[in-house]
Protein backbone atom coordinates (compact mmCIF):
# COMPACT_ATOMS: atom_id res chain seq x y z
CA UNK A 1 0.00 0.00 0.00
CA UNK A 2 2.83 2.41 0.74
CA UNK A 3 5.03 1.35 -2.15
CA UNK A 4 5.19 4.89 -3.46
CA UNK A 5 6.88 6.63 -0.56
CA UNK A 6 7.85 10.25 -0.81
CA UNK A 7 11.58 10.73 -0.38
CA UNK A 8 12.20 14.12 1.15
CA UNK A 9 15.78 15.30 0.81
CA UNK A 10 17.92 16.31 3.76
CA UNK A 11 17.50 20.05 3.38
CA UNK A 12 13.76 19.88 2.77
CA UNK A 13 11.04 20.96 5.12
CA UNK A 14 10.75 19.44 8.58
CA UNK A 15 7.03 18.78 8.20
CA UNK A 16 6.38 18.00 11.85
CA UNK A 17 8.01 21.26 12.90
CA UNK A 18 6.07 23.36 10.41
CA UNK A 19 2.81 21.67 11.34
CA UNK A 20 3.37 22.78 14.92
CA UNK A 21 3.39 26.37 13.61
CA UNK A 22 -0.24 26.03 12.46
CA UNK A 23 -2.65 25.74 15.40
CA UNK A 24 -5.59 24.99 13.10
CA UNK A 25 -4.00 21.70 12.09
CA UNK A 26 -4.41 20.37 15.62
CA UNK A 27 -8.21 20.32 15.34
CA UNK A 28 -10.06 17.06 15.67
CA UNK A 29 -13.08 16.55 13.42
CA UNK A 30 -15.65 13.92 14.36
CA UNK A 31 -13.11 12.53 16.81
CA UNK A 32 -10.37 12.18 14.19
CA UNK A 33 -7.33 14.38 13.53
CA UNK A 34 -8.11 16.93 10.83
CA UNK A 35 -6.72 16.22 7.38
CA UNK A 36 -6.98 19.63 5.77
CA UNK A 37 -6.93 19.10 2.01
CA UNK A 38 -8.86 22.24 1.08
CA UNK A 39 -5.98 24.71 0.81
CA UNK A 40 -7.06 26.06 -2.56
CA UNK A 41 -10.19 27.27 -0.80
CA UNK A 42 -8.27 28.91 2.03
CA UNK A 43 -5.00 28.14 3.80
CA UNK A 44 -4.41 27.55 7.50
CA UNK A 45 -2.62 30.39 9.31
CA UNK A 46 0.64 30.17 11.24
CA UNK A 47 0.57 31.36 14.85
CA UNK A 48 2.77 34.31 13.88
CA UNK A 49 0.04 35.61 11.57
CA UNK A 50 -2.64 35.15 14.21
CA UNK A 51 -0.39 36.92 16.73
CA UNK A 52 0.28 39.82 14.36
CA UNK A 53 -3.45 40.42 13.95
CA UNK A 54 -4.05 40.10 17.66
CA UNK A 55 -1.09 42.35 18.53
CA UNK A 56 -2.42 45.08 16.29
CA UNK A 57 -5.75 45.07 18.10
CA UNK A 58 -4.10 44.83 21.53
CA UNK A 59 -1.15 47.17 21.18
CA UNK A 60 -1.39 49.31 18.06
CA UNK A 61 -5.06 49.75 17.33
CA UNK A 62 -5.59 53.02 15.54
CA UNK A 63 -6.59 54.09 12.07
CA UNK A 64 -3.91 54.52 9.46
CA UNK A 65 -2.81 57.76 7.81
CA UNK A 66 -5.41 59.77 9.67
CA UNK A 67 -3.78 60.80 12.91
CA UNK A 68 -0.52 62.31 14.10
CA UNK A 69 -0.57 60.58 17.48
CA UNK A 70 1.80 57.78 18.40
CA UNK A 71 -0.71 54.98 18.05
CA UNK A 72 -1.71 56.17 14.59
CA UNK A 73 1.92 56.38 13.51
CA UNK A 74 2.60 52.85 14.77
CA UNK A 75 -0.45 51.46 12.95
CA UNK A 76 0.51 53.25 9.75
CA UNK A 77 4.10 52.04 9.92
CA UNK A 78 2.94 48.44 10.40
CA UNK A 79 0.36 48.65 7.62
CA UNK A 80 2.61 50.35 5.08
CA UNK A 81 5.40 48.06 6.19
CA UNK A 82 3.22 45.15 5.11
CA UNK A 83 2.78 46.76 1.71
CA UNK A 84 6.56 46.97 1.41
CA UNK A 85 6.94 43.29 2.33
CA UNK A 86 4.39 42.27 -0.29
CA UNK A 87 5.99 44.50 -2.91
CA UNK A 88 9.40 42.94 -2.26
CA UNK A 89 7.94 39.43 -2.23
CA UNK A 90 6.62 39.73 -5.76
CA UNK A 91 9.42 42.02 -7.05
CA UNK A 92 6.92 44.80 -7.68
CA UNK A 93 9.53 47.41 -8.52
CA UNK A 94 8.02 50.09 -6.33
CA UNK A 95 5.41 50.25 -3.58
CA UNK A 96 3.36 52.71 -5.66
CA UNK A 97 2.61 49.89 -8.09
CA UNK A 98 0.88 47.75 -5.47
CA UNK A 99 -2.76 48.56 -4.63
CA UNK A 100 -4.02 46.78 -1.51
CA UNK A 101 -7.51 45.32 -2.01
CA UNK A 102 -9.92 42.96 -0.27
CA UNK A 103 -8.75 40.14 -2.50
CA UNK A 104 -8.32 38.98 -6.07
CA UNK A 105 -11.96 39.55 -6.92
CA UNK A 106 -11.80 43.21 -5.96
CA UNK A 107 -8.46 43.62 -7.73
CA UNK A 108 -9.89 42.29 -10.99
CA UNK A 109 -13.03 44.40 -10.64
CA UNK A 110 -10.78 47.42 -10.11
CA UNK A 111 -9.07 46.80 -13.46
CA UNK A 112 -12.42 46.15 -15.11
CA UNK A 113 -13.84 49.40 -13.81
CA UNK A 114 -10.87 51.74 -14.00
CA UNK A 115 -8.85 50.39 -16.88
CA UNK A 116 -11.16 48.44 -19.17
CA UNK A 117 -14.42 50.31 -19.00
CA UNK A 118 -13.04 53.75 -19.95
CA UNK A 119 -11.10 52.24 -22.86
CA UNK A 120 -13.15 49.51 -24.49
CA UNK A 121 -15.65 50.21 -27.27
CA UNK A 122 -18.16 48.15 -29.18
CA UNK A 123 -16.22 45.81 -31.45
CA UNK A 124 -13.30 45.43 -29.04
CA UNK A 125 -12.67 42.04 -27.48
CA UNK A 126 -11.46 40.53 -24.22
CA UNK A 127 -9.97 37.05 -24.19
CA UNK A 128 -10.28 34.74 -21.18
CA UNK A 129 -9.70 30.98 -20.93
CA UNK A 130 -11.94 27.97 -20.33
CA UNK A 131 -10.26 27.27 -17.01
CA UNK A 132 -10.92 30.63 -15.34
CA UNK A 133 -12.46 31.12 -11.91
CA UNK A 134 -15.66 33.15 -11.98
CA UNK A 135 -13.75 36.14 -10.58
CA UNK A 136 -11.81 36.29 -13.85
CA UNK A 137 -14.88 35.86 -16.05
CA UNK A 138 -17.80 37.80 -14.60
CA UNK A 139 -16.12 41.22 -14.27
CA UNK A 140 -15.24 41.00 -17.97
CA UNK A 141 -18.79 40.00 -18.87
CA UNK A 142 -19.98 43.11 -17.04
CA UNK A 143 -17.48 45.23 -19.01
CA UNK A 144 -18.75 43.71 -22.26
CA UNK A 145 -22.37 44.38 -21.32
CA UNK A 146 -21.54 48.00 -20.54
CA UNK A 147 -19.24 48.75 -23.47
CA UNK A 148 -20.45 46.50 -26.27
CA UNK A 149 -17.15 44.62 -26.34
CA UNK A 150 -17.20 40.85 -26.78
CA UNK A 151 -15.70 37.99 -24.79
CA UNK A 152 -13.66 35.30 -26.51
CA UNK A 153 -12.63 32.07 -24.78
CA UNK A 154 -9.32 30.26 -25.29
CA UNK A 155 -9.77 26.47 -25.37
CA UNK A 156 -8.02 23.81 -23.32
CA UNK A 157 -7.10 20.17 -23.92
CA UNK A 158 -8.90 17.36 -22.10
CA UNK A 159 -5.75 17.21 -19.96
CA UNK A 160 -6.46 20.75 -18.81
CA UNK A 161 -3.73 22.64 -20.64
CA UNK A 162 -4.16 25.75 -22.77
CA UNK A 163 -3.92 25.08 -26.51
CA UNK A 164 -1.34 27.77 -27.17
CA UNK A 165 -1.77 27.88 -30.96
CA UNK A 166 -5.54 28.35 -30.55
CA UNK A 167 -5.00 31.00 -27.89
CA UNK A 168 -2.68 32.96 -30.15
CA UNK A 169 -5.18 32.70 -33.04
CA UNK A 170 -7.67 34.50 -30.81
CA UNK A 171 -5.31 37.41 -30.19
CA UNK A 172 -6.48 39.44 -33.18
CA UNK A 173 -6.24 43.25 -33.58
CA UNK A 174 -9.57 44.01 -31.86
CA UNK A 175 -8.45 42.24 -28.66
CA UNK A 176 -7.59 44.82 -25.99
CA UNK A 177 -7.11 42.54 -22.97
CA UNK A 178 -6.09 38.98 -22.20
CA UNK A 179 -7.13 37.83 -18.72
CA UNK A 180 -5.90 34.45 -17.57
CA UNK A 181 -5.04 32.47 -14.49
CA UNK A 182 -1.49 31.67 -13.44
CA UNK A 183 -2.57 28.43 -11.72
CA UNK A 184 -6.01 26.85 -12.17
CA UNK A 185 -7.84 26.42 -8.87
CA UNK A 186 -9.88 23.51 -10.19
CA UNK A 187 -7.20 21.64 -12.15
CA UNK A 188 -3.87 22.78 -10.76
CA UNK A 189 -2.58 23.59 -14.24
CA UNK A 190 0.29 26.10 -14.24
CA UNK A 191 0.12 28.30 -17.33
CA UNK A 192 3.30 29.53 -19.09
CA UNK A 193 2.58 33.16 -18.31
CA UNK A 194 5.88 34.73 -19.40
CA UNK A 195 5.71 33.13 -22.83
CA UNK A 196 2.05 34.01 -23.35
CA UNK A 197 2.45 37.57 -22.07
CA UNK A 198 5.39 38.21 -24.38
CA UNK A 199 3.30 37.24 -27.41
CA UNK A 200 0.21 39.14 -26.27
CA UNK A 201 2.11 42.32 -25.48
CA UNK A 202 3.96 42.13 -28.80
CA UNK A 203 0.48 42.35 -30.36
CA UNK A 204 -0.39 45.39 -28.28
CA UNK A 205 -2.65 43.49 -25.89
CA UNK A 206 -2.77 44.24 -22.17
CA UNK A 207 -2.35 41.17 -19.97
CA UNK A 208 -3.96 40.57 -16.58
CA UNK A 209 -3.09 37.50 -14.54
CA UNK A 210 -5.04 35.95 -11.66
CA UNK A 211 -2.30 34.81 -9.30
CA UNK A 212 -4.52 33.60 -6.43
CA UNK A 213 -3.32 29.98 -6.60
CA UNK A 214 0.27 30.78 -7.58
CA UNK A 215 1.57 32.81 -4.64
CA UNK A 216 0.97 30.11 -2.01
CA UNK A 217 3.04 27.60 -3.96
CA UNK A 218 5.80 29.21 -6.01
CA UNK A 219 8.06 32.20 -6.39
CA UNK A 220 6.36 34.95 -8.39
CA UNK A 221 8.35 37.76 -10.02
CA UNK A 222 5.77 40.02 -11.64
CA UNK A 223 8.34 42.03 -13.56
CA UNK A 224 9.98 38.90 -14.96
CA UNK A 225 6.56 37.57 -16.01
CA UNK A 226 6.17 40.64 -18.19
CA UNK A 227 2.47 41.15 -17.51
CA UNK A 228 0.54 44.38 -17.07
CA UNK A 229 -1.65 43.50 -14.09
CA UNK A 230 -1.22 40.76 -11.50
CA UNK A 231 -4.00 40.17 -8.96
CA UNK A 232 -3.69 37.99 -5.89
CA UNK A 233 -5.27 37.20 -2.55
CA UNK A 234 -3.90 36.94 0.97
CA UNK A 235 -6.00 34.24 2.60
CA UNK A 236 -4.71 31.50 0.30
CA UNK A 237 -1.12 32.42 1.12
CA UNK A 238 -1.49 31.86 4.87
CA UNK A 239 -2.72 35.39 5.55
CA UNK A 240 -6.05 36.66 6.85
CA UNK A 241 -9.21 36.83 4.76
CA UNK A 242 -10.17 40.20 3.32
CA UNK A 243 -6.68 40.92 1.98
CA UNK A 244 -5.17 40.95 -1.47
CA UNK A 245 -3.54 43.21 -3.99
CA UNK A 246 -3.33 44.39 -7.55
CA UNK A 247 0.13 44.94 -9.00
CA UNK A 248 0.41 47.06 -12.14
CA UNK A 249 3.21 47.78 -14.54
CA UNK A 250 4.87 51.16 -13.93
CA UNK A 251 2.78 54.04 -15.25
CA UNK A 252 -0.46 52.07 -15.73
CA UNK A 253 -2.15 53.10 -12.50
CA UNK A 254 -1.35 56.76 -13.19
CA UNK A 255 -3.57 56.60 -16.26
CA UNK A 256 -6.53 55.11 -14.41
CA UNK A 257 -9.40 57.00 -12.76
CA UNK A 258 -10.50 56.08 -9.23
CA UNK A 259 -12.46 52.88 -8.57
CA UNK A 260 -14.22 53.53 -5.27
CA UNK A 261 -14.61 57.04 -3.92
CA UNK A 262 -14.28 58.15 -0.34
CA UNK A 263 -11.65 58.95 2.23
CA UNK A 264 -7.98 58.21 1.69
CA UNK A 265 -8.14 58.26 -2.11
CA UNK A 266 -8.51 62.03 -2.34
CA UNK A 267 -6.15 64.94 -2.32
CA UNK A 268 -8.63 67.81 -1.79
CA UNK A 269 -12.42 67.62 -1.61
CA UNK A 270 -14.54 70.62 -2.63
CA UNK A 271 -18.17 70.63 -3.58
CA UNK A 272 -17.11 72.22 -6.83
CA UNK A 273 -14.95 69.19 -7.55
CA UNK A 274 -12.42 66.95 -5.86
CA UNK A 275 -8.90 65.91 -6.74
CA UNK A 276 -7.50 62.47 -6.20
CA UNK A 277 -4.45 60.97 -4.59
CA UNK A 278 -1.61 59.37 -6.50
CA UNK A 279 -1.52 55.60 -6.86
CA UNK A 280 -1.68 53.34 -4.98
CA UNK A 281 -3.84 55.25 -2.51
CA UNK A 282 -6.02 56.60 -5.31
CA UNK A 283 -7.51 53.09 -5.44
CA UNK A 284 -7.75 52.51 -1.70
CA UNK A 285 -10.88 54.26 -0.49
CA UNK A 286 -11.98 53.97 3.11
CA UNK A 287 -10.36 52.40 6.12
CA UNK A 288 -8.53 49.28 4.95
CA UNK A 289 -8.38 45.89 6.62
CA UNK A 290 -5.45 47.13 8.70
CA UNK A 291 -5.19 44.08 10.94
CA UNK A 292 -5.54 41.80 7.93
CA UNK A 293 -2.62 43.33 6.05
CA UNK A 294 -0.38 43.38 9.10
CA UNK A 295 -1.20 39.67 9.33
CA UNK A 296 -0.44 39.21 5.63
CA UNK A 297 2.94 40.84 6.13
CA UNK A 298 3.60 38.27 8.83
CA UNK A 299 2.53 35.54 6.38
CA UNK A 300 5.15 36.76 3.91
CA UNK A 301 7.73 36.68 6.69
CA UNK A 302 6.69 33.12 7.50
CA UNK A 303 6.90 31.91 3.90
CA UNK A 304 10.30 33.54 3.64
CA UNK A 305 11.48 31.73 6.78
CA UNK A 306 10.39 28.35 5.41
CA UNK A 307 11.67 29.15 1.92
CA UNK A 308 9.48 29.29 -1.17
CA UNK A 309 11.78 26.86 -2.99
CA UNK A 310 11.41 24.40 -0.12
CA UNK A 311 7.64 24.87 -0.14
CA UNK A 312 7.47 24.19 -3.88
CA UNK A 313 9.70 21.11 -3.58
CA UNK A 314 7.68 19.63 -0.75
CA UNK A 315 4.45 20.10 -2.66
CA UNK A 316 5.91 18.52 -5.80
CA UNK A 317 6.76 15.40 -3.81
CA UNK A 318 3.31 15.34 -2.19
CA UNK A 319 1.54 15.74 -5.52
CA UNK A 320 3.54 12.87 -7.02
CA UNK A 321 2.75 10.62 -4.05
CA UNK A 322 -0.91 11.59 -3.80
CA UNK A 323 -1.54 11.18 -7.53
CA UNK A 324 -0.13 7.66 -7.52
CA UNK A 325 -2.12 6.66 -4.43
CA UNK A 326 -5.39 8.20 -5.65
CA UNK A 327 -5.08 6.33 -8.95
CA UNK A 328 -5.07 3.03 -7.01
CA UNK A 329 -8.76 3.58 -6.28
CA UNK A 330 -10.96 1.70 -8.76
CA UNK A 331 -13.11 4.00 -10.88
CA UNK A 332 -11.24 7.16 -9.86
CA UNK A 333 -10.26 9.58 -12.58
CA UNK A 334 -8.32 12.79 -12.19
CA UNK A 335 -9.40 15.88 -14.10
CA UNK A 336 -6.42 18.00 -15.01
CA UNK A 337 -3.22 16.16 -15.75
CA UNK A 338 -1.09 19.04 -16.97
CA UNK A 339 2.63 18.43 -17.18
CA UNK A 340 3.18 21.47 -15.01
CA UNK A 341 0.69 21.59 -12.17
CA UNK A 342 0.30 22.64 -8.56
CA UNK A 343 -0.64 20.17 -5.82
CA UNK A 344 -4.32 20.07 -6.71
CA UNK A 345 -6.14 16.84 -7.49
CA UNK A 346 -9.64 17.27 -8.89
CA UNK A 347 -11.26 13.86 -9.19
CA UNK A 348 -14.37 11.80 -9.69
CA UNK A 349 -15.17 8.23 -8.68
CA UNK A 350 -17.52 6.34 -10.99
CA UNK A 351 -21.02 6.07 -9.66
CA UNK A 352 -20.36 8.32 -6.67
CA UNK A 353 -21.36 11.95 -6.48
CA UNK A 354 -18.70 14.35 -5.28
CA UNK A 355 -20.88 15.72 -2.48
CA UNK A 356 -21.50 12.28 -1.06
CA UNK A 357 -17.76 11.54 -1.20
CA UNK A 358 -16.86 14.74 0.57
CA UNK A 359 -19.53 14.26 3.26
CA UNK A 360 -18.47 10.68 3.96
CA UNK A 361 -14.75 11.35 4.23
CA UNK A 362 -15.53 14.33 6.46
CA UNK A 363 -16.64 11.70 8.97
CA UNK A 364 -12.98 10.63 9.04
CA UNK A 365 -11.80 14.20 9.56
CA UNK A 366 -10.84 14.78 5.93
CA UNK A 367 -11.68 18.15 4.36
CA UNK A 368 -11.90 18.39 0.59
CA UNK A 369 -14.05 20.65 -1.54
CA UNK A 370 -16.84 19.26 -3.68
CA UNK A 371 -18.75 21.19 -6.27
CA UNK A 372 -17.96 23.36 -9.23
CA UNK A 373 -15.09 25.27 -7.60
CA UNK A 374 -16.40 28.60 -8.91
CA UNK A 375 -15.67 27.39 -12.43
CA UNK A 376 -19.00 26.54 -14.06
CA UNK A 377 -17.66 26.80 -17.64
CA UNK A 378 -14.80 24.44 -16.82
CA UNK A 379 -17.17 21.87 -15.34
CA UNK A 380 -19.33 22.20 -18.43
CA UNK A 381 -16.26 21.59 -20.61
CA UNK A 382 -15.66 18.32 -18.81
CA UNK A 383 -19.35 17.46 -18.89
CA UNK A 384 -19.53 17.04 -15.13
CA UNK A 385 -21.74 18.76 -12.59
CA UNK A 386 -19.15 18.67 -9.84
CA UNK A 387 -15.85 17.15 -8.79
CA UNK A 388 -14.13 16.53 -5.48
CA UNK A 389 -10.89 18.43 -5.06
CA UNK A 390 -7.99 17.68 -2.75
CA UNK A 391 -5.63 20.68 -2.67
CA UNK A 392 -2.43 20.20 -0.74
CA UNK A 393 0.02 22.49 0.97
CA UNK A 394 3.53 22.06 2.29
CA UNK A 395 2.22 21.25 5.77
CA UNK A 396 0.32 18.18 4.54
CA UNK A 397 1.91 14.73 4.84
CA UNK A 398 2.01 11.42 3.04
CA UNK A 399 0.31 9.84 6.06
CA UNK A 400 -2.60 12.21 5.51
CA UNK A 401 -2.75 11.14 1.88
CA UNK A 402 -2.89 7.50 3.04
CA UNK A 403 -5.77 8.28 5.40
CA UNK A 404 -7.62 10.09 2.63
CA UNK A 405 -7.21 7.18 0.23
CA UNK A 406 -8.48 4.72 2.85
CA UNK A 407 -11.51 6.91 3.49
CA UNK A 408 -12.22 7.26 -0.22
CA UNK A 409 -12.08 3.47 -0.61
CA UNK A 410 -14.61 3.06 2.20
CA UNK A 411 -16.89 5.73 0.73
CA UNK A 412 -16.72 4.14 -2.69
CA UNK A 413 -17.68 0.74 -1.31
CA UNK A 414 -20.61 2.22 0.55
CA UNK A 415 -22.04 4.23 -2.33
CA UNK A 416 -21.05 2.64 -5.63
CA UNK B 1 -20.82 7.70 13.30
CA UNK B 2 -23.04 10.70 12.63
CA UNK B 3 -22.25 11.22 8.95
CA UNK B 4 -22.76 7.58 8.05
CA UNK B 5 -26.22 7.99 9.58
CA UNK B 6 -27.15 10.07 6.54
CA UNK B 7 -26.32 7.12 4.35
CA UNK B 8 -28.48 4.58 6.08
CA UNK B 9 -29.36 1.44 4.18
CA UNK B 10 -32.80 2.74 3.13
CA UNK B 11 -31.20 5.89 1.69
CA UNK B 12 -28.54 3.88 -0.14
CA UNK B 13 -31.20 1.51 -1.47
CA UNK B 14 -33.23 4.37 -2.92
CA UNK B 15 -30.05 5.85 -4.43
CA UNK B 16 -29.06 2.54 -6.06
CA UNK B 17 -32.56 1.82 -7.40
CA UNK B 18 -34.50 5.07 -7.37
CA UNK B 19 -38.25 4.71 -7.72
CA UNK B 20 -40.10 6.48 -10.53
CA UNK B 21 -37.07 7.66 -12.45
CA UNK B 22 -37.38 7.97 -16.20
CA UNK B 23 -39.81 9.28 -18.78
CA UNK B 24 -43.58 9.72 -18.56
CA UNK B 25 -45.84 9.65 -21.58
CA UNK B 26 -48.80 12.03 -21.47
CA UNK B 27 -47.17 14.25 -18.89
CA UNK B 28 -49.22 17.33 -18.12
CA UNK B 29 -46.65 19.26 -16.08
CA UNK B 30 -42.87 19.58 -16.13
CA UNK B 31 -40.46 21.35 -13.87
CA UNK B 32 -36.90 21.57 -12.66
CA UNK B 33 -34.94 22.04 -9.54
CA UNK B 34 -31.29 22.82 -9.60
CA UNK B 35 -28.56 23.72 -7.19
CA UNK B 36 -25.85 25.61 -9.07
CA UNK B 37 -23.73 25.54 -5.94
CA UNK B 38 -23.12 21.81 -6.38
CA UNK B 39 -24.36 21.07 -9.89
CA UNK B 40 -27.26 18.86 -8.88
CA UNK B 41 -30.24 19.06 -11.22
CA UNK B 42 -33.58 17.29 -11.20
CA UNK B 43 -36.25 17.29 -13.87
CA UNK B 44 -39.77 16.24 -12.93
CA UNK B 45 -42.74 15.37 -15.10
CA UNK B 46 -46.22 14.86 -13.69
CA UNK B 47 -49.55 13.62 -14.93
CA UNK B 48 -52.19 15.52 -13.05
CA UNK B 49 -55.93 14.94 -13.31
CA UNK B 50 -58.78 16.25 -11.19
CA UNK B 51 -56.40 17.80 -8.73
CA UNK B 52 -54.48 14.57 -8.12
CA UNK B 53 -50.95 13.59 -9.11
CA UNK B 54 -51.72 10.45 -11.06
CA UNK B 55 -48.10 9.67 -11.88
CA UNK B 56 -44.67 11.29 -11.79
CA UNK B 57 -41.14 10.65 -12.94
CA UNK B 58 -37.81 12.19 -11.98
CA UNK B 59 -34.65 12.36 -14.03
CA UNK B 60 -31.31 14.06 -13.63
CA UNK B 61 -27.88 13.85 -12.08
CA UNK B 62 -27.53 14.45 -8.42
CA UNK B 63 -25.97 13.26 -5.20
CA UNK B 64 -27.26 10.29 -3.23
CA UNK B 65 -29.22 12.48 -0.84
CA UNK B 66 -31.08 14.24 -3.65
CA UNK B 67 -31.80 11.03 -5.55
CA UNK B 68 -32.99 9.19 -2.46
CA UNK B 69 -35.19 12.10 -1.37
CA UNK B 70 -36.73 12.33 -4.84
CA UNK B 71 -37.39 8.59 -4.89
CA UNK B 72 -38.99 8.65 -1.46
CA UNK B 73 -41.01 11.79 -2.19
CA UNK B 74 -42.32 10.35 -5.42
CA UNK B 75 -43.72 7.36 -3.56
CA UNK B 76 -45.60 9.67 -1.20
CA UNK B 77 -47.01 11.96 -3.89
CA UNK B 78 -48.39 9.49 -6.38
CA UNK B 79 -52.17 9.08 -6.11
CA UNK B 80 -52.30 11.98 -3.69
CA UNK B 81 -53.82 15.39 -4.16
CA UNK B 82 -51.60 18.22 -5.35
CA UNK B 83 -51.80 19.93 -1.98
CA UNK B 84 -49.87 17.05 -0.40
CA UNK B 85 -46.56 18.51 -1.57
CA UNK B 86 -46.92 21.63 0.54
CA UNK B 87 -47.81 19.60 3.65
CA UNK B 88 -44.89 17.25 3.15
CA UNK B 89 -42.57 20.18 2.55
CA UNK B 90 -43.60 21.69 5.86
CA UNK B 91 -43.16 18.41 7.70
CA UNK B 92 -39.77 17.87 6.09
CA UNK B 93 -38.69 21.37 7.02
CA UNK B 94 -39.43 20.51 10.64
CA UNK B 95 -37.43 17.30 10.33
CA UNK B 96 -34.48 19.31 8.99
CA UNK B 97 -34.90 21.60 11.97
CA UNK B 98 -34.32 18.66 14.30
CA UNK B 99 -37.93 17.86 15.21
CA UNK B 100 -39.25 14.32 15.29
CA UNK B 101 -40.52 12.91 11.98
CA UNK B 102 -44.22 13.14 11.26
CA UNK B 103 -45.70 9.78 10.14
CA UNK B 104 -46.74 11.41 6.85
CA UNK B 105 -43.05 11.59 5.85
CA UNK B 106 -42.80 7.84 5.40
CA UNK B 107 -39.27 6.82 4.39
CA UNK B 108 -38.17 10.47 4.20
CA UNK B 109 -37.77 10.16 7.96
CA UNK B 110 -34.56 8.25 7.22
CA UNK B 111 -32.99 11.62 6.34
CA UNK B 112 -33.38 12.94 9.89
CA UNK B 113 -29.60 13.06 10.37
CA UNK B 114 -29.52 15.95 7.90
CA UNK B 115 -30.67 18.16 10.77
CA UNK B 116 -27.00 18.12 11.82
CA UNK B 117 -25.71 18.85 8.31
CA UNK B 118 -27.18 22.15 7.09
CA UNK B 119 -24.83 22.14 4.08
CA UNK B 120 -26.82 19.19 2.68
CA UNK B 121 -30.35 20.55 3.28
CA UNK B 122 -30.55 21.99 -0.21
CA UNK B 123 -29.80 18.52 -1.61
CA UNK B 124 -32.82 16.95 0.05
CA UNK B 125 -35.08 19.91 -0.68
CA UNK B 126 -34.28 19.87 -4.38
CA UNK B 127 -36.91 17.19 -5.03
CA UNK B 128 -39.59 19.31 -3.38
CA UNK B 129 -38.49 22.34 -5.43
CA UNK B 130 -38.61 20.37 -8.64
CA UNK B 131 -42.14 19.09 -8.02
CA UNK B 132 -43.31 22.56 -6.99
CA UNK B 133 -41.82 23.93 -10.19
CA UNK B 134 -43.65 21.27 -12.17
CA UNK B 135 -46.99 21.99 -10.51
CA UNK B 136 -46.75 25.61 -11.59
CA UNK B 137 -45.68 24.70 -15.13
CA UNK B 138 -48.36 22.96 -17.10
CA UNK B 139 -47.05 21.73 -20.41
CA UNK B 140 -48.75 22.98 -23.53
CA UNK B 141 -49.91 21.10 -26.61
CA UNK B 142 -48.09 21.71 -29.86
CA UNK B 143 -50.80 24.11 -31.03
CA UNK B 144 -50.20 26.27 -27.96
CA UNK B 145 -53.52 25.46 -26.31
CA UNK B 146 -53.63 24.98 -22.59
CA UNK B 147 -52.85 21.76 -20.88
CA UNK B 148 -55.18 18.87 -20.45
CA UNK B 149 -54.80 19.32 -16.73
CA UNK B 150 -57.13 22.28 -16.94
CA UNK B 151 -55.48 25.18 -15.21
CA UNK B 152 -58.16 27.68 -14.36
CA UNK B 153 -57.97 31.44 -14.70
CA UNK B 154 -56.36 31.86 -11.30
CA UNK B 155 -53.62 29.46 -12.27
CA UNK B 156 -54.90 26.77 -9.95
CA UNK B 157 -54.26 23.23 -11.09
CA UNK B 158 -57.61 21.41 -11.41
Amino acid sequence: MNAVRADFSADSIDVLRVRADFPGLARRINGKPLVYFDNANTAQKPQSVIDAVSDYYTEHNANVSRAVHTLGSEATALYEGARDKLARWINAGSREQLVLTSGTTMAINLVASSWAQPRLRAGDAIVVTTMEHHANIVPWQLVCERTGAILKVAPITPGGELIIEELFKLLTPEVRLLALTHVSNALGTVNPIAMIAAEARARGITVLVDGSQALPHMAVDVQALGVDFYAFTGHKMFGPTGTGALWARAGLLDSMPPFLGGGEMIRVVKFSGSTYADPPHRFEAGTPNIAGFIGLGAAVDYMESVGIAQIAAAERELLHYATARFLEIPGLRILGQARDKAAVISFLIDGVHAHDLATLIDADGIAVRSGHHCAHPLMQFYGVAATARASLSFYNTTEEVDRCVDALQRARKMLA
Amino acid sequence: MAVAEIYREVVLAHNRAPQRFGALPDATHAGDGDNPACGDALHVVLRVADGRIVDLRFSGEACAVTIAAASMLGELLVDGCVETLACLREDFGRLLGGEPASPALGELAALAELARHPARHRCALLAFEAVASALSNPTFDADGSATRAGVDASGTVR
